[in-house]
């Protein structure tokens, strides 16, 4: 098959790194694979061979005779402007990498027709823009705008079909994409996977959180529950790798000094270090709140990396094996980081089976090899869909034509007799 | 020529309509042509499905076929590039019926929506050369909603040979479905009032068990069962000629109907004067109050008047048949002529 794939494919972009392992890998099982970059301009970052999303022609060219378009999204609209654009104008499968996209939207906000923003935020999240706008503006975008407008929706309503990295946000994929909707773990391959080694810090206990640090990964959470227990604080190292904002780390510091607890903060971090960084940790810190990620990838690396790590049993994260990682309560955050810190200080052979129990299950699960199976599936199955879209879109047209203001009752009495056409399954 | 006639089909519903397009398709072949019925499942309810029943009409693609001629809505938005629409009525519950509150599709969003839907379907659908109406009721209700022309084709009977004057056996006949539409139960009333050698026959099919039970309890109420005489069931074609034909007139009071009907022209055929009331639509092109029957106000006591003037007067009787019978055959509905402007 002749696959076009539209991702960012700067090297920064996480979503690129795993467009272009699953790219490369159907690429291997023979298929014909065009990429284009859909970030802005930058240069010399997009792939060798790779297409501008700004080259019209190029891609034109390219999409002529293709039996799949696929676009891998996420929230970031400078690496997305180009999917986006492309989305309306040469429908295809659309990769969900973030089940909220509200700064995408925003980012699209900016340079977008205001008749057309107003529509689709009625239309997806039932709110006017200035209400949009407000929440933006108050500093708590993502609490609220992912309850009230995490406008996934906006973009899997123009997918010919869908591909999502965890269930945990499918009512609202499903309830929006006109095509298939299909589930595949995420495929993700750690640069640089060393094999843990072994604790030399003999009753010591080094913790490592990485990424981007910001108050959505609960470092405070981290540095209150290891304060709170006199043993915990005598024992655990805790390094934070990685970009930090400079109020937030102040806050940490205060915190970290207080409460009397070894904290380092690495700061940006290379490939390099960060492999050795994870390779010399005894427990990874995975925590998200809220957690609005289809999948992560700092947790794949984890447990790749064979180590043991602590998650919030919420979003993605609660799809995973129980006995592959510990889960703490959303509800009881704190209280649960002490006991998990504590059961796992107390016990390397539980950090060691932990640890391998996960990297067994990543090397399957989060394979290119298993991702690429599951989207050429899904292909298939949005190849068998088409005489149906078709059918619904021809019939749209003609309601349209004859002054259809949208009216859900009348929609489901078209489109209901139609599902006995869909192929099963339609989450896979 | 290959005529596909279009027509819809409301399951275990039959009535003047079946009739027209299973005798048009007779009439089609008789002449040579090769026809065959069409009938498109077709529920007003619930409301919000009539689009999409419009869209399956729509969708549909008729191969081999050289003429289509689609009766009634949704089967006239059929596409097909040589088109007759005859059009026996819109979905009316979309029109008039919806301005008098007599719809299903109810004041509220939906309902507006699917009403419009309805009119800018037919706007399009009905905007073609070869539009006929089966009576001046259905072409006005066209042109003041629509803005749009048609040209009156009235049906023919199916068996005129049937219907002839055998002669008076001293009752009033009233045929055809029966319902709430029709209104048999004002005649009932009616009897009440009427003197004892007045005499109601009330013969056709009930639209549902509850249609003819109520009717049958309001008989027994009125202490009617001696003079009126209820034969529920569908009745074979030479017992229900059989009783316009030796009838003294016959009765027929639908609300609105918007053609003729074939009870008023069957009786017409037959000679026999109608009895009918000033709301019941297209039949009063046909039925003149004391020229060619009697025209009341939809109410008991106007039409027990009525009845005790057929009942009573002999010469009346006979002048308003063969009136009836002259004005009728002056509107030269025959099948010759409709298949030649249906295949125009």
């Amino acid at each position: 098959m002749k696959i076009v794939i539209h991702s960012p494919l700067v090297p920064e972009s996480a979503i690129g790194a795993a467009a272009t392992l699953v790219g490369d890998e159907l690429a291997r099982l023979g298929h014909h694979v065009v990429y284009v970059d859909s970030a802005e301009r930058h240069g010399s970052s997009a792939r060798e061979g790779a297409l501008s999303w700004g080259d019209v022609a190029g891609v034109e060219l390219a999409h002529q005779g293709a039996d799949a378009i696929v676009y891998h999204v996420g929230n970031h609209f400078p690496y997305h402007q180009g999917g986006l654009w492309w989305l309306d104008r040469a429908p295809g499968i659309v990769v969900v990498h973030d089940y909220f996209l509200g700064h995408l939207f925003y980012g699209w906000m900016q340079q977008a027709d205001p008749e057309e923003i107003e529509l689709a935020l009625r239309t997806f999240a039932g709110i006017g823009r200035a209400e949009f706008e407000s929440m933006a503006a108050q500093g708590r975008f993502l609490e609220e705008a992912s309850a009230r407008a995490p406008m996934v929706e906006w973009v899997v309503a123009r997918a010919t079909g869908v591909a999502v990295h965890s269930a945990w946000g499918l009512d609202r994929v499903t309830a929006w994409a006109p095509g298939p909707v299909r589930r595949i773990s995420l495929a993700y391959d750690p640069k640089q996977v060393r094999s843990p080694s072994p604790s030399k810090r003999p009753g010591r206990i080094r913790l490592l959180t990485f990424g981007h640090i910001n108050p959505n990964k609960l470092a405070h959470e981290v540095i209150e529950a290891i304060g709170s227990d006199l043993d915990l604080a005598a024992r655990i190292e805790y390094r934070l790798g990685g970009p930090i904002d400079d109020a937030y780390r102040r806050e940490l510091e205060r915190r970290s000094s207080e409460l009397g607890i070894s904290v380092t903060f690495l700061g940006p971090v290379t490939d390099d270090e960060l492999a050795r960084e994870i390779a010399d940790a005894d427990v990874v810190s995975c925590l998200r709140w809220p957690a609005l990620e289809s999948a992560s990838a700092s947790a794949i690396e984890a447990f790749k990396s064979g180590k043991a790590t602590m998650v919030v049993d919420v979003g993605f994260y609660a799809e995973l094996p129980s006995d592959i990682v510990v889960k703490v309560s959303p509800g009881s955050i704190r209280d649960d980081l002490v006991l998990a810190l504590t059961a796992l200080a107390d016990s390397a052979a539980l950090r060691r089976e932990l640890g391998e129990r996960a990297r067994d299950f990543a090397d399957y699960e989060f394979s290119d090899r298993y991702y690429a199976q599951q989207l050429v599936e899904l292909i298939h199955t949005v190849r068998a869909w088409a005489p149906v879209r078709s059918t619904i879109s021809d019939a749209a047209s003609a309601l349209v034509a004859w002054g259809y203001r949208g009216d859900p009752r009348i929609a489901e009495r078209l489109t209901g007799p139609l599902a006995i056409f869909t192929p099963a399954p339609a989450a896979g | 020529m290959r005529v596909l006639v279009a027509n819809n089909m409301a399951p275990f519903i039959r009535g003047g309509a079946e009739e027209l397009a299973d005798e048009l398709v007779r009439q089609l072949r008789a002449r040579g042509h090769d026809a065959e019925l069409l009938r498109l499942p077709f529920a007003h309810e619930p409301a919000e499905g009539i689009p999409a029943q419009m869209l399956l009409a729509r969708r549909l693609v008729l191969e081999n076929v050289d003429r289509l001629i689609a009766l009634k809505f949704p089967a006239y938005l059929i596409p097909h590039p040589s088109t007759s629409i005859w059009l026996l009525h819109q979905f009316r519950q979309a029109y008039d019926l919806f301005d008098a509150g007599q719809s299903n599709l109810r004041e509220d969003a939906t309902g507006l929506e699917v009403r419009d839907i309805v009119r800018r379907a037919d706007d399009e659908a009905l905007a073609r050369p070869r539009v006929f109406t089966n009576s001046s009721v259905t072409q006005d209700r066209l042109k003041r909603y629509n803005g749009l022309p048609s040209e009156v084709l009235l049906p023919p009977l199916n068996d005129p040979e049937r219907f002839e004057d055998l002669g008076d056996e001293g009752y009033v006949f009233a045929g055809g479905r029966i319902n709430d539409h029709k209104r048999q139960s004002l005649l009932i009333e009616a009897m009440a009032s009427t003197p004892p050698q007045t005499r109601l026959v009330i013969a056709g099919p009930a639209d549902s068990a509850a249609d003819a039970d109520r009717l049958r309890s309001r008989i027994a109420e009125l202490g009617l069962e001696s003079r009126v005489t209820l034969d529920v069931r569908f009745l074979p074609r030479d017992v229900y000629a059989d009783y316009v034909n030796r009838s003294s007139a016959v009765a027929y009071l639908p609300f609105d109907e918007d053609s003729l009907g074939y009870v008023t022209m069957e009786a017409a055929q037959a000679g026999k004067p109608v009895i009918t009331t000033t709301d019941s639509g297209g039949l009063l092109q046909l039925v003149q109050h004391g020229k060619t029957g009697w025209v009341v106000p939809p109410d008991p006591a106007e039409l027990a008047s009525a009845l005790r003037s057929v009942a009573t007067d002999e010469p009346a009787r006979k002048t308003r048949g063969a009136a009836i019978r002259k004005r009728w055959l002056s509107f030269d509905a025959n099948w010759d002529r409709t298949i030649e402007r249906l295949l125009a």
